[in-house]
């Protein structure tokens, strides 16, 4: 029988928690220039370096928008299934911050970009949650504070101040906390696959915060807290773990929670009040006056639409109707382009799901140990096909093929050189086998008696003793078959 | 020739090709003028030395190489960006502040030959409408008679008209939010024209109200404005609000004159309380049009006496965003006094470093922005605001052009309104909605007041029609002939 | 009246104003005077009216993403600067 998913809930001693989560996500958008102006849009070491007037907020400056952000945000769109607003507005956002060189951010309110979308998530092999997207808009990123150069100062850097950002914002669909990691695995991978934001959350270009409420089932919506910048799926998890527990002392405990805004502390693995005093926003949102509505035609929709390439959820299906994989191999070998690209080059011709296996358990292992992506692999593709045609030929077993291929990704050699340098070649000459099985059998007259008396469980320590004397290297279906014919004489 | 500085722009380019005239000559008299008007204090930067080397180049340029507006000086509101120089829209949140960079319509004036020969004093980014704003004193009228009573030249661009007036610059720059430049025209006796919004690029101007600046030129007559026009507007990729509209030619069809021409007349204009000698020279506008074959329609807007309203939320609240870069960070002023902490330093720096009638603005901005206010103000405007430029369009359906006065009054005392807010707002009674619809506009001299000071009379177009406006113009101009110039001695 | 001194200062400090108490009160009269006069704009029925977001009806220029802009000089970036450390702008503290 199937196990019925339950989402994971807080239990206390007489009640069990519902956890409702929604995510924003901010994702720099992969461009040259900025979101309104000429500054370079890439991450560079000199502070301040690369700008346009507009980023240091000169008077007069006005801003300019960049097509490819605005294209990359239709792509993005159509790859989370969403509608593509064909009027959309740019707002002004106000608030003083020294990073934010206008003293207002140029973002997306009311009319966004994109609105209406969604991603399925794997709650299970067999199961996926569907998470709805609110909305996706544009906006500029603002610049760098830094606090600890001086003690007495806060030094600005505005080399980030106006690059592209698209904030991705959730339905509080999500239900605990490997879903909350579960969708921002598959929303780096989404935007990885179209190529519209690198997804690396330790450089910051991909950033999250999480709203967390409790409720007792069926109760209306508790009030939320909003745990601001966190900056790896495994911080996001264990924030909402704590942050939802910590919600449920507090109200088990007969008290309120507070709507605030809260920071995730790696260290101590809390989340903690981020400002005690700071005055409330008022961010005067209004249209930006130096700007048009942003008006997309049907076409540009549509030749951006097929540009798309294969997204995670198709890619998915076709690996498990064209190669037979399991729920489980589809959604890893799809969950990531290069993955993908490798399996389809190592499964031409071969066995998918040998292939599919080979990836995840053996080299996922070594690339995981070495800290190293699928793409920058010591052993490529072909090279590994070969080690698998190898195998597939019975020239050398499983068992030697690991040995080999451990060797191959330390050393870079292909396959052919480690097994001629080695001697590993496998021995599937049956005279050779057969010499090695009579000298056996004659020596160990005692287990052949009891397989001749009915014991075939013999047979295995029988296979052992050939292994052994030939390092592993018979092949042993031959030597199966040889002792077995041998024995019944 | 020895009043070429009072010589129609044509003539001075004329002289100058005929070399009757050196550029540097002409420069150099320029700038004599300019140091004698000192006491107006319409100056805020004078760009003498630079002015002469451009002078000395155009002067070595071979007659085929010459520019359209080569050697011609002009003098620009502060409020344009002009490279290497000081910027600082007459506040002192930007004194001292250098632009590293050129406006765009300053930069197309350049390109074209002219000189800026001086930056004009305004009032404190724009916001006012008698140039007592200015962060380097009051600037005054040139029509003024009696020092101990001086005038204002009117505002924003106060400095700007009065150098037109005192023959100061060939023509100068202002900008126009809700009547900046028509206002001060009318009060200086020149012409003042602001064409449709889009039609200049606001990149490089210091802006106010973004939905709402535009540049515009002052000259001393109605051709040399056709002139100054051509050469400053286009369209701009480094301002999206720029319109790809072509400018039509507007020399073509400038001396046609006006037969046949419609011309409305908006009984919402008529508003009591307005002196007799206003309604005198509207009549006058009205007799001539007609007198040359134009047909004179009463027409009506009835959102009109929503303008004002209308245009003090929405300005102020673009305002309240557009000066929030000035927060002691980046450039500009930034408090000497003491602080605590960054918020301190941004609440003292710009407590300082604005005015208060900035202050007040900014203010009245972010209340009609703020949170539980938004709707009910700024939206709510935003919406009367269609409803007025639904009346401009419906009326341009039957008009080519609306003749009105420019202001309420002629040019008043110094100091007069400056302690109720709301009797200085209405100066900009009639120039505010055709701002709000983004239409061109122009003030033209139209007579003298009876205490002998300027009054202009308003003509607006329909969008985009910059050449109609100026043909109209140029046929009452003909007309009225006015002659008289400010009482500057021997100046 | 519409406004009193608490929300000039609530303003104010949105604003990031620093006020007199003298201001405060000529602010606090003035605001006033000036909301009244804007209540009219009350009267105005504007149901099924779309407000204006821009007056400019031509389509968005969008820029092109040029992989080599020519960017400010960068002697110009810091020039006017009111307090800076090397490269960076600097201000007073920031307590995160
Ligand atoms: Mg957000
Ligand atoms: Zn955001």
């Amino acid at each position: 029988m199937m196990s019925e998913y339950n989402a994971k809930k807080i239990k206390s001693a007489n009640d069990e928690w519902e956890i409702i989560i929604g995510l924003e996500v901010h994702a720099q958008i992969i461009t040259n220039l900025k979101l309104f102006s000429n500054g370079a849009a890439e991450f560079r070491k000199e502070a301040n370096h690369k700008l346009d007037l507009l980023d240091i907020g000169l008077p007069g400056t006005l801003p300019v928008i960049n097509r490819m952000a605005v294209d990359q945000a239709i792509k993005t769109g159509l790859a989370l299934n969403a509608t593509i607003n064909k009027r959309s507005i740019f707002d002004r956002k106000n608030y003083f911050y020294p990073d934010l060189p206008l003293g207002y951010q140029i973002s997306q309110f009311k009319d966004p970009i994109v609105s209406e979308g969604f991603i399925n998530i794997d709650i299970s092999d067999s199961k996926t949650k569907t998470i709805k997207i609110e909305r996706l808009h544009l906006e500029q990123d603002a610049g760098k504070s830094l606090h600890d150069q001086s003690p007495d100062k806060t030094f600005i850097d505005y080399n980030r101040a106006g690059v592209a950002l698209m904030e991705i914002v959730s339905y509080p669909d999500l239900s605990d906390w490997e879903e909350a990691g579960n969708y921002l695995t598959k929303l780096r991978s989404i935007l990885r696959f179209v190529n519209t934001c690198d997804g690396n959350m330790e450089e910051g270009s991909l950033r999250c915060d999480a709203n967390v409420s409790v409720r007792k089932p069926n109760e209306p919506l508790g009030t939320r807290c909003e745990i601001k910048n966190l900056n790896s799926i495994k911080n996001l998890m264990k924030a909402i773990e704590y942050e939802a527990t910590r919600q449920v002392t507090v109200l088990e405990g007969g008290n309120k929670i507070i709507q605030e805004t809260r920071l995730f502390d790696t260290n101590s693995g809390k989340t903690k009040t981020m400002r005690s005093k700071e005055e409330a926003h008022d961010y005067r949102y209004f249209p930006d006056p130096d700007l048009l509505p942003l008006e997309l035609t049907d076409k540009r929709i549509e030749d951006i639409s097929k540009t798309l390439p294969e997204l995670p959820d198709d890619l998915k299906i076709r690996l498990l109707n064209q190669y037979g994989l399991s729920a489980y191999d589809a959604r890893v070998i799809s969950s990531d382009q290069g993955t993908t690209e490798y399996f389809e080059v190592l499964s031409n011709n071969r066995d998918a799901k040998q292939a599919a296996n080979w990836i995840i358990t053996n080299l996922f292992g070594k690339l995981n140990d070495s800290g190293k992506s699928i793409k920058d692999s010591p052993i490529d593709a072909k090279e590994l096909g070969k080690l698998l045609d190898l195998i597939n030929k019975q020239i050398i077993s499983n068992k030697i093929a690991k040995e080999v291929f451990e060797e191959m990704f330390t050393s870079g050699k292909s396959a052919a050189t480690i097994i001629e340098k080695k001697g590993l070649k496998q021995i599937s000459n049956t005279d050779e086998i057969e010499g090695i099985v009579d000298k056996i059998i004659s020596s160990n007259e005692k287990q052949k008696k009891q397989y001749q008396s009915g014991n075939t469980k013999v047979l295995g320590w029988f296979v052992g003793q050939v292994m052994k004397e030939t390092k592993g290297q018979a092949n042993p279906s031959v030597v199966n078959k040889v002792i077995i014919d041998k024995l019944k004489k | 020739m020895t009043n070429i500085m009072n010589a129609d722009i044509k003539n001075i380019i004329k002289a100058i090709a005929n070399k009757e005239y050196s550029v540097e000559e002409l420069v150099n008299d320029f700038i004599k003028k300019i140091d004698k008007l000192d006491k107006f204090n319409l100056v805020s930067e004078k760009l003498y030395d630079e002015a002469i080397l451009q002078a000395k180049k155009a002067d070595a340029k071979k007659k085929e190489d010459r520019l359209p507006l080569e050697g011609i000086p002009i003098a620009v509101k502060d409020i344009f960006c002009t490279e290497g120089n000081k910027t600082s829209a007459s506040s002192n949140i930007l004194k001292n502040f250098k632009a590293p960079y050129e406006s765009t319509v300053t930069q197309s004036l350049k390109n074209a030959g002219a000189i800026i020969i001086c930056k004009t004093n305004m009032d404190e980014f724009a916001m006012g409408s008698a140039s007592d704003t200015c962060n380097l004193g009051n600037v005054i009228n040139p029509w003024t008679k009696d020092f101990s009573k001086p005038l204002t030249p009117g505002g924003s661009s106060g400095g700007s008209a009065g150098i037109m007036a005192a023959s100061g610059a060939c023509f100068s720059l202002g900008t126009d939010t809700g009547g900046s430049i028509r206002q001060p025209a009318s009060f200086c006796g020149v012409v003042g024209i602001k064409p449709t919004y889009g039609r200049c690029s606001r990149f490089g101007i210091i802006a106010f109200a973004s939905s709402l600046d535009q540049a515009g030129p002052f000259t001393k007559n109605v051709e040399d404005g056709a002139l100054a026009l051509t050469h400053m507007v286009s369209y701009d990729k480094k301002d999206s609000t720029t319109s790809m509209e072509k400018m039509p030619d507007l020399f073509k069809n400038l001396k046609n004159g006006v037969r046949g021409l419609k011309i409305g007349i908006p009984k919402q204009y008529d508003i009591e309380g307005i002196p007799s000698e206003i309604k005198d020279l509207w009549n006058k506008g009205k007799k001539i049009l007609e007198k040359l074959g134009a047909e004179i329609i009463d027409i009506s807007l009835p959102h009109t006496k929503y303008a004002l309203p209308t245009y003090y939320i929405i300005a102020p609240a673009e305002a309240s965003a557009n000066l929030a870069r000035y927060d002691g960070v980046k450039y500009g002023y930034r408090s000497k006094n003491k602080f605590e902490d960054l918020n301190e330093m941004y609440c003292k720096t710009r407590g300082e470093g604005f005015g208060k009638e900035v202050k007040r603005r900014l203010l009245i901005g972010t209340y009609v922005l703020s949170s539980g206010y938004y709707d009910a103000y700024y939206l709510h405007a935003q919406k009367v605001r269609r409803r007025i430029i639904e009346d401009f369009d419906n009326a341009f359906n039957k008009i080519d052009l609306i003749l009105t006065p420019t202001a309420p009054s002629d040019a008043f005392m110094i100091g007069e309104k400056t302690e109720d807010p709301i009797s200085m707002y209405l100066n900009d009674i009639f120039t505010v909605p055709s701002s709000l619809a983004g239409l061109p506009a122009l003030s033209l001299p139209g007579a003298m007041s009876d205490n002998g000071r300027p009054l202009g009379l308003q003509l607006i177009g329909n969008t985009f029609c910059e050449d109609l406006l100026l043909r109209g113009a140029y046929a009452i101009e003909q007309e009225i002939c006015f002659k008289n110039e400010p009482p500057l001695g021997n100046l | 009246m519409l406004i009193d001194e608490k929300i000039t200062r609530k303003i104010a400090t949105l604003a990031k104003i620093d006020l007199s108490e003298q201001e405060i009160k000529e602010y606090t009269k003035d605001l006033n005077n000036i909301l009244k006069w804007m209540e009219e704009l009350k009267e105005v029925d504007v149901s099924n009216i779309k407000p204006v977001t821009s007056i400019t009806e031509n389509k968005l220029y969008e820029r092109d993403d040029i992989s080599h802009a020519i960017y400010v000089e960068q002697e110009k970036v810091l020039l006017n600067a009111p307090d800076k450390v090397g490269d960076y702008f600097t201000v007073p503290k920031v307590i995160e």
